[in-house]
């Protein structure tokens, strides 16, 4: 399978002309200008250069319309190996001294959940564009503030929602929006992992700060971190939010030095009954991550890119009858009709949603999308809004576990977006 | 050793079994195409399944032939001993 590349995708997609990829991803609407702004430069500082903030930051620094200005962290590690690939960045230590730079147009967060919301709305009050890592916010309250924030700054609002950008999604979702698979059934959404998410720390003061995700006061664990992202999709493919979740999770393995959940398992419910599950266990990872979209005539697995049809072609009508004249000299006589059969999974091997393997998970073409807007000005449309909804679904989530019981959207903190209406402003 | 002689005769009457157990087949395949509904190419993309199946036919029946050569032989020659 031959690697796909950002601009072959683009206009393997149809999105210059403004063909279905538009209308399944209005976000790639960042790109419309792209031949206008060649020469023009974003210049973005990072805050938070951890290992996801390296990760955005390499693909930053190979992009020619970015100019990496600037970095900002406590911690040395963090910096050093930051300037390793942005050496010309200036440091700080402190991210408020860094949005009073006026060198810097835009700004990418990439810090623990509990800090993004004082960063984002400082950075939105310093007048820059922010990139804010997913999820936007430790609370809905948070994130309904930052979303109200976003609108009255008119600054470009990205969330690191990456799947938006990946080319596996995008193209399944146009399968799912064009009717090839009929009606969407169900959604199966899974996260598992056979690790305690721990990363060695040089003191054991240290640990809160390196391992951040493990503690209550820093993050919602699961929900946030890896939930997030495939919640998402469900949205995307239902063109609805969910309103009602249920759930429960524990800590059931990882019982050291742990106070988010290591095993969790969500039910969300459409309007009109629809559900998408979500699981995620950290001591088995068999069966991996994926988002399985399940539909009356086919299933989709964008992770693995692949698609499968519920009805399997016949066999060739001569090993049919091969197969009907051996069951008639051979075969049992049945009992209890074809009911009885026991119900196994399909085993058919499906199709490739994509005849090439994409050059990344859309992470490198989302932060291009964003650089791109930062020089436009111009916000995609709907980016900020599934971003908000893929934070607000999560915290639900994670709120109807700890509570043990079933939630509604809250009304108060509906955006005008898909079928959700604003009815009252937020208390 | 003995030479063993095959005769023309007997090479073409192997190849005409042959041919009419593929044939058998051939035709099983269009039936089966019509009675299953299903493509019609597959008189020709089914060849193969067709090939192994005149092969195994014919396979067959040179072991019921030979089989019943041999036992009519035994019998014979328990006749003349007689």
């Amino acid at each position: 399978m031959k690697n796909i590349d950002r601009r072959q995708f683009i206009k393997e997609m149809g999105m210059i002309s403004g063909g279905v990829l538009l209308a399944t991803s209005p976000w790639f609407s960042a790109f419309s200008d792209q031949k206008k702004t060649v020469g023009s430069k974003a210049r973005i500082a990072i805050i938070g250069p951890g290992s996801r903030g390296q990760l955005l930051l390499s693909f930053l620094a190979k992009n020619p319309k970015v100019e990496i200005v600037a970095i900002a962290d406590i911690y040395q590690p963090s910096i050093d190996a930051a300037l390793k690939i942005a050496p010309k960045a200036k440091v700080y230590k402190n991210y408020k001294s860094l949005l009073e730079d006026k060198n810097i147009d835009a700004v990418v967060i990439s810090t623990p959940l509990d800090k993004h919301y004082q960063m984002v709305m400082d950075a939105f009050d310093a007048g820059k564009h922010v990139f804010c890592e997913k999820s936007i916010a430790y609370s809905l309250e948070h994130t309904y503030t930052i979303y109200q924030k976003y609108l009255s700054s008119k600054k470009i609002f990205f969330v690191g929602q990456q799947r938006l950008f990946d080319p596996r999604y995008i193209h399944a979702i146009q399968m799912v929006h064009s009717g090839e698979f009929g009606d969407i059934s169900g959604f199966r959404t899974f996260w598992h992992r056979n690790n305690d998410w721990r990363r060695p720390v040089p003191s054991a003061n240290m640990d809160e700060y390196i391992n951040w995700r493990l503690y209550k006061a820093h993050s919602k664990g699961i929900m946030t971190e890896l939930a997030c992202h495939q919640l998402q999709i469900g949205t995307w493919a239902m063109r609805e939010i969910p309103n009602k979740v249920m759930g429960h999770g524990a800590i059931t393995f990882w019982k050291e030095k742990r106070e988010v959940y290591d095993n969790v398992s969500c039910i969300y419910v459409f309007d009109n009954g629809v559900k998408m599950n979500y699981d995620s266990v950290l001591s088995n990872k068999f069966y991996g991550l994926e988002e399985q979209i399940l539909c009356h005539k086919g299933t989709i697995e964008p992770e693995k890119s692949k698609y499968y049809y519920e009805e399997i072609p016949p066999a060739p009508a001569f090993l049919q009858m091969v197969n009907d004249v051996e069951n008639a000299m051979f075969g049992a006589i049945p009992f209890a009709g074809t009911s009885w059969v026991p119900e196994t999974a399909n085993t058919n091997n499906g199709h490739y949603l994509l005849d090439k393997k994409p050059e990344s998970d859309g992470t490198s073409l989302m932060l291009e999308a964003f650089a791109e807007a930062v020089i436009t000005q111009k916000q995609p449309a709907l980016i900020a809004e599934e971003g908000y909804y893929a934070t607000a679904l999560s915290l639900l989530g994670h709120q109807a576990m700890e509570e043990e019981r079933v939630l509604i959207f809250p009304d108060e903190f509906k955006l005008d977006y898909l079928n959700h209406k604003k009815t009252s402003s937020k208390v | 050793m003995k030479d063993i002689i095959i005769s023309s005769k007997r090479i073409k009457k192997e190849l005409n079994t042959l041919i009419v157990c593929f044939l058998i087949g051939f035709i099983a395949n269009v039936g089966a195409v019509f009675y299953y509904k299903t493509a019609v190419s597959e008189i020709f993309t089914s060849l193969h399944y067709v090939l192994i199946f005149g092969a195994v036919t014919y396979s067959l029946w040179s072991i019921i032939k030979t089989t019943i050569l041999l036992i009519i032989k035994v019998i014979k020659k328990n006749k003349a001993d007689n």
